[in-house]
């Protein structure tokens, strides 16, 4: 039995540290082996969640089962981490995709910018004139 | 099945779910999809307890699965 697996009565509960695996990454690797085994999670302390694992194939190994879930729980971290460090990218790529369908949403982009430009200055303008008067 | 969150009672059993992992929003979901069954919901300090008097220990594991979705989705939906 692996040292971080709890064995209760046909169910094995598992400790997960939600500094290494986020709550996203432990419901997303839950979802998915919602066909393998029931899963339930708990709060274990301010740090952790306890999960659950009982096989829905009463054949099944319940120790694998846990360990496969351990495996699915990286692969979700490893996901989210790399959609977040993409994101900018991804954003960059679909704007280019949108604007080259629709070439005019491009002007009326660059000339939103512009106002957006000139009502910053204004501001500015203003301001520093209020500073002077004092 | 003597884990701490599935109880037998007098009549069927009950399962409780943390309110911080399975929130608000969740629970309007589940009520939806379990709207045709006599289910009990009962607030215990943190914990929110999940009844029927028809209710099986395989009932209740079910709507451990339901309320996984539904939690599942509500946390996406933020």
């Amino acid at each position: 039995m692996h040292k971080n697996f709890q064995k209760v009565d046909g169910w094995i509960k598992l400790a997960v540290k939600t500094k290494v695996y986020s709550l996203p990454t432990i419901y997303a690797a839950g979802y998915v082996f919602m066909d393998k085994a029931y899963i339930y999670l708990d709060p274990d302390g301010a740090d952790k969640v306890a999960v659950w694992l009982r096989p829905k194939n009463k054949k099944a190994d319940a120790e694998t089962v846990a360990a496969e879930f351990c495996q699915e729980l990286l692969n979700y971290a490893h996901y989210f981490t790399s959609l977040k460090a993409n994101a900018e990218n991804t954003k960059i790529l679909l704007q280019r995709a949108l604007f080259s369908a629709a070439p005019s949403l491009v002007q009326e982009a660059e000339e939103k910018e512009i106002q957006d430009l000139i009502k910053e200055l204004e501001q500015e303008e203003k301001k520093e004139s209020g500073k002077r008067k004092k | 099945m003597s884990v701490p969150f599935l109880k037998k009672n007098k009549g069927g059993y009950s399962i409780k779910f943390p309110r911080s992992l399975y929130p608000a929003s969740a629970l309007l979901q589940l009520k939806d999809l379990y709207a045709d069954s006599d289910m009990i919901v009962k607030e215990k300090g943190r914990y929110l307890e999940l009844s029927s008097s028809s209710w099986t220990a395989e009932d209740c594991l079910a709507v451990c699965d339901s309320f996984l979705y539904c939690a599942k989705h509500a946390v996406q939906a933020k």
